[in-house]
Order: C-alpha cells, then sequence, then structure tokens
C-alpha cells in the first residue's frame, strides 16, 4: 500500500464509504441510547421506555434524521462503487 | 468558439451566450458600485469591520490582537493573524482606513474569479465557459455580498482556491521533485489560508484526501508535513499570546447552534445556485464512476460540511462561498465537456449500460447543449438577481423589471432589491448602496463622542477610531467568552456601574447579558442623539442621573 505507484481503487473507496456509513448511523443511532443510559441506568435500554423516548419529540430529532439520513446514504454509496472493483479512484 | 454543425444552432447558441455573458457583466457592473461605494464609507458596514481594523493596528504596532479581555480596554480579536497582516504596510502609509481592508477583500474575488477561470480553461481549453464560470462566481449572492467588506472570508476562500487549483494537476508532474515542489506550494496556500480563518479546515482535508486517494504513501509524506508546520504556527501562537491565542481563537469559538438555520440557508443557496450546483453535482457522479475523482468534486462535497455549520450563531451564507467557488469550477467544466461532446463511458462500468440506450442520441444532445447551456447561465444571472433602486441606470432596470425593494430589512425606505431575500436566519443585512445621509449621520455620532473626555463604549469600532478614543471591547467575542465561561466580566461591569463611559453606543446589543443589565441599570438612552445610519438604529446611551442610577441599581440588588 506505501508503494509509490499504490492507487486506492473505486472498491476500496466504496468499503470505506460503506464503513463510515454504518458507524456513523450507528454512533447517532447510539448517541440519545448513551443519554437515556446515563439518566435511568443501563436496564432501561432494554424496556419498552427506550422505544417511547425515541419516538418521542425528545427522541431522535430533526437534526439527527438528517445525519441518520446521510449516513444511510453515504452507505448506499459506497456499496454501488464496490462492484466496480479495481478501477482507480 | 460557438462550433456546430448547424450553421442555425451556431448563429442562436452565439446570440444566447452573448446575452448569458451580458447578463453576467450586469452583475459585475453592481458588483464594482457596490465594492467603490463601500470604499467611500468610512465607517462599519457590515458588523465586525472595524475589530478587523483594530487588529491590523495591533500587528502594525507590533502587538498580538489576542489579549487577556478581563482587563482595560477588554478587547481581543478571535480570528487568525493574516488577514490583518496583509494590510499592515497600507496602515503605516494611511492609518486605520476602511478602504484598503475592503479593496484587498474585493480584488481578492477577483483574482479568486481569474483563478476559477483558469482552472476551467486548464481543465477543458474553453475560454468562454471558463470567462463565464468566473463571472458566475462573482455573480452569486453570497460572494457579493462578502466580497468588498473588511472581513477575512473571502480572502479565505481566495487562498483554498488557489491551493486547489495548484494540487488539482499537481499529482500528474512527472518530474518527482516539481511535483513535491507543486504539492509543497498547494499545501503553503491551505496554510495561508487557515491562518486567513478557521473555516479553511475542511478544504485542507478535502485536499488531504485527494493526495491519499490519488497516492497513499504521498499523501501520508504530505499529511505529516502540513500538519507538522501548522501545528509548529499554532504553538508559537500560543506560546508568544501566553495561552491567549488558544482562549480566544479557539474556546471561545463555541457557538450556539439552530438546525432550522443551517437548513434555510441549504434552501437559499440551492433556489439562488440550482442551475449550475445540477451540472456540478452531475460531473461528481460522473467522476465516480466512470473516472477518476478530481480535487474539485472532492473539495465541492467536502465542503458542503461548511454550510452544515452555516446554522452556528454568527455563521451565515457566506459559509458556502468555498463550496460555490468549487461549484463554479466543476459546471464550467461539466458545461465545456459537453459542448465538445468529450464524456467517455468505458463499456467495462457496469452503469454503462444505462447510458448506452442514449448513445444514439450523442450528436443531437451536444447539439441541444449549445442552446441550453447559455440558457442555464442566464438562468443563473436570473436567480442571483440584486441591484440598487436608489441609483440611476438600475432604478431603471429594477423598474423596468417591475422589482420592488427588500433591503435594508429595518429601513424605512428600502433602497435595494436581493432576490436571496431577507428571510432565513443568520443572513447578514448587507449588499445595499451606503448613502450621503449614513455618513452625515455617522458623523454626528463621531462628533458627540469627540465632545467627551471620558472613554466610550460604541459597538461599531469606527467611531470610537475616528473620534480618537480608545477602542473598549469587542462584543461579539465578549459574549462568546462569556457563553463558553471563559469571562467574568468583572472589571468591566464595574466600570459601568461607576459610570465611567461618556457614551455607550449599540447597535445590535450583541454583548454578554450582565453588561447589558449593568448598563440598562446606569445608562439611558437619549433618543435625539440616537440615530438611523445604513439600514440600522444605533442607540445612544448617556450615564443616568446619579440618584435614578442608585434608585435602579438598590431596587435590582438582592436579586444579584
Amino acid at each position: 500500500m506505501l508503494s509509490p505507484h499504490y492507487t486506492l481503487t473505486k472498491a476500496q473507496l466504496g468499503w470505506l464509504a460503506l464503513a463510515a456509513g454504518v458507524l456513523g448511523f450507528v454512533g447517532v443511532f447510539s448517541l440519545d441510547l448513551v443519554v437515556l443510559a446515563r439518566a435511568n441506568g443501563v436496564a432501561s435500554l432494554f424496556s419498552a421506555a427506550t422505544v417511547e423516548h425515541l419516538r418521542s419529540p425528545m427522541g431522535i430529532g430533526p437534526a439527527q434524521r438528517l445525519a441518520l439520513l446521510v449516513c444511510i446514504g453515504t452507505a448506499l454509496f459506497g456499496a454501488t462503487l464496490i462492484p466496480l472493483r479495481n478501477r482507480p479512484a | 468558439m460557438i462550433q456546430t454543425q448547424n450553421r442555425l444552432v451556431s448563429i442562436v447558441s452565439g446570440v444566447l451566450f452573448g446575452l448569458a455573458l451580458l447578463f453576467l457583466l450586469f452583475h459585475f457592473s453592481v458588483y464594482v458600485g457596490y465594492a467603490v461605494n463601500l470604499m467611500q464609507f468610512p465607517f462599519d458596514y457590515d458588523q465586525g469591520e472595524g475589530f478587523e481594523l483594530v487588529d491590523v493596528i495591533y500587528f502594525s504596532e507590533g502587538r498580538f490582537p489576542y489579549q487577556d479581555s478581563d482587563t482595560y480596554p477588554f478587547y481581543s480579536s478571535n480570528y487568525p493573524p493574516l488577514f490583518h497582516i496583509f494590510p499592515v504596510p497600507l496602515m503605516w502609509l494611511f492609518g486605520p482606513q476602511y478602504w484598503y481592508g475592503r479593496l484587498i477583500g474585493f480584488v481578492g474575488t477577483l483574482i479568486c474569479a481569474s483563478v476559477i477561470g483558469y482552472a476551467v480553461r486548464r481543465e477543458t481549453g474553453h475560454t468562454l465557459i471558463a470567462v463565464l464560470s468566473g463571472l458566475a462566481f462573482l455573480a452569486s449572492n453570497t460572494i457579493y455580498h462578502i466580497g468588498p467588506l473588511f472581513r477575512q472570508h473571502a480572502t479565505m476562500v481566495l487562498f483554498e482556491t488557489a491551493a486547489i487549483v495548484v494540487l488539482a494537476n499537481a499529482v500528474d508532474v512527472v518530474n518527482p521533485g516539481r511535483r513535491w515542489r507543486q504539492i509543497a506550494f498547494g499545501l503553503g496556500l491551505l496554510i495561508v489560508a487557515g491562518y486567513t480563518k478557521q473555516l479553511a479546515a475542511l478544504t485542507a482535508i478535502a485536499a488531504l484526501a485527494f493526495l491519499v486517494i490519488r497516492n497513499l504513501r504521498r499523501g501520508v509524506i504530505a499529511g505529516i508535513g502540513f500538519t507538522l508546520v501548522g501545528v509548529a504556527i499554532f504553538a508559537w501562537l500560543n506560546i508568544g499570546t501566553d495561552g491567549e491565542w488558544w482562549r480566544q481563537a479557539i474556546a471561545a469559538n463555541v457557538n450556539e447552534y439552530f438546525p432550522q438555520q443551517t437548513t434555510g440557508l441549504f434552501r437559499l443557496w440551492w433556489r439562488l445556485h440550482s442551475a449550475l450546483i445540477i451540472p456540478a453535482v452531475l460531473l461528481v457522479i460522473y467522476e465516480l464512476y466512470f473516472d477518476r475523482l478530481s480535487a474539485y468534486s472532492i473539495w465541492f462535497v467536502v465542503t458542503l460540511g461548511n454550510g452544515v455549520a452555516s446554522g452556528t450563531w454568527g455563521a451565515g451564507d457566506s459559509y458556502f462561498a468555498t463550496t460555490i467557488a468549487a461549484m463554479c469550477i466543476l459546471s464550467g467544466i461539466f458545461f465545456a465537456r459537453t459542448l465538445q461532446g468529450a464524456w467517455h463511458f468505458p463499456d467495462e462500468v457496469y452503469l454503462t449500460r444505462l447510458v448506452r440506450p442514449l448513445r444514439r442520441f450523442g450528436p443531437a444532445l451536444v447539439t441541444a447543449a449549445f442552446v441550453v447551456v447559455p440558457l442555464l447561465y442566464a438562468e443563473y444571472a436570473r436567480d442571483t438577481l440584486k441591484l440598487p433602486t436608489n441609483v440611476p441606470v438600475y432604478r431603471q432596470v429594477a423598474s423596468a423589471l417591475n422589482l420592488e425593494p427588500n433591503a435594508p430589512r429595518w429601513a424605512e425606505e428600502k433602497t435595494f432589491y436581493d432576490s436571496a431575500g431577507r428571510l432565513v436566519g443568520g443572513y447578514a443585512d448587507i449588499g445595499h448602496f451606503t448613502t450621503q445621509a449614513d455618513i452625515d449621520a455617522g458623523w454626528q455620532l463621531v462628533e458627540m463622542l469627540q465632545a467627551t473626555d471620558a472613554p466610550v463604549i460604541t459597538e461599531d469600532a469606527s467611531f470610537s477610531l475616528l473620534a480618537g478614543k480608545d477602542v473598549v471591547t469587542n462584543p461579539t467575542q465578549l459574549r462568546n467568552l462569556w457563553l463558553n465561561g471563559l469571562y467574568d466580566g468583572g472589571e468591566l461591569i464595574t466600570m459601568v456601574e461607576e459610570q465611567a463611559f461618556g457614551y455607550i453606543v449599540f447597535r445590535a446589543q450583541f454583548y454578554p447579558a450582565d453588561f447589558l443589565e449593568a448598563v440598562s441599570l446606569h445608562y439611558e438612552e437619549n433618543t435625539a442623539a440616537s440615530v438611523n445610519m445604513n439600514g440600522f438604529r444605533y442607540i445612544v446611551m448617556e450615564p443616568k442621573p446619579p440618584q435614578s442610577a442608585a434608585a435602579g441599581a438598590a431596587a435590582t440588588r438582592p436579586e444579584r
């Protein structure tokens, strides 16, 4: 990878985007769960109250929803690049 | 230049291109008029210009403006140093003046437009589209608003654009020594951009991502060198200012975030620039699947992150300026390639099967492009239309187009039409031309301040500077520090309580809340002295009579 002529391929870029999208999605989603766990304890995460919280106005807000959509878009775009294999990015 | 097989299309295309060029030149004339008008205006036009000038004064005296804002004159800057160093020779020659700062900003945008045109010409060889791309940059409402201001944003965009254009083809240079020199030059321009304004960080990320994608080893080496130089300058600034650089320019630069402002500004950006955003996005998609990613595409996508940050308090449409520069280059390349029929869809790319049915229409599509491309530039000129309605010729044009002036927002008499409107939060109320009445009102305030021997506080620095007074505080910076728990305001508030200031002149009252509270208790408005200037009400506060101030303070003391 560190050779003077190595260049990133479309497939590698695709995998990177897919991973970034998935990790980003999990991260954004986890933000709320971390706040919830801090407030009510870890055990509360496995109750119906968690689902209620995420659905409530205090749960996933407009900025988070937008961030989740961006993450999904990044992951999908990454997936479409993977079939391009070894073409240089 | 306009070459097509069909003579009729060639004539129509020539006329349409001529009209598009004429429309964009009309925009350019408004821009030049606005810049010349502002250079003649001796006071603050946009909030904060005066404090840029104060920073220049500090540097011209060999001092850093990153000061301890807890002690008199409670002043500090929150911006990087370079933009304030460039005008220092002019400061030595002409003294503290606004015109040369505005001239630097304005000339910077002209150079930036030239760099954009150069990039399009270099990539495609199409001179007319290159000229239109550069003019399109200057026609953008966003660039128009901020270009001729004594603010560092437009200068940052110039260095960012120059850096990307230098780096874009550096990777293709065959000679290794020359290649590394070009990469170092590009990264050097990025350092300059970053120390002009912090917002260049995303351009740096885009540039390094481009270098890494093209060659991992080279990208890593360049990234390490870039980081070392950037960190060394940062450390030098921090040591040289006894930690105030970190406190004032970094720690205090955290503000409230309003998501609705971001979505509003994105909508505005789209509404004004969609005729060029669409081709720019199409080129990004093409490069993603059918070609190699260019520095311009990565830059365009990454700097959209600045748009996301535009919802921050104090931010605004200017946060899209860098993306607009990228958009002008990408759309120019897209248009030129379409006119040249220079698209290539490799058979081995699976998405080519979607394009294959269109291949037989290729020649017809190219012919259609000769009509559509100039129409898109004309549409862009229409979408970004803005002009003064109180200046001869433009007044007649506005009347002929049935345009109603809609700016300045708070002025009784509106004198400017701006297609950007004034509906989005965080939108600076600028773009209109100043008048002699504005200048007279400013001098009236200056004369009033000169009549007192006491220090004064003016929310715009120009009044203090022209009255020969100390510039006391940088309001928005104090507010930022206060909101981030980095400022207690004790000494300043004590001076307000002792009525040590002869006058306090407000414009937007962007101060810490406890300062405003203290002023309201110990000062009162002199309505006769307050003036309307430049679309804003400048409120003059003077010390209350002693009994009245004591009563007000006593009434609130138990609560404090």
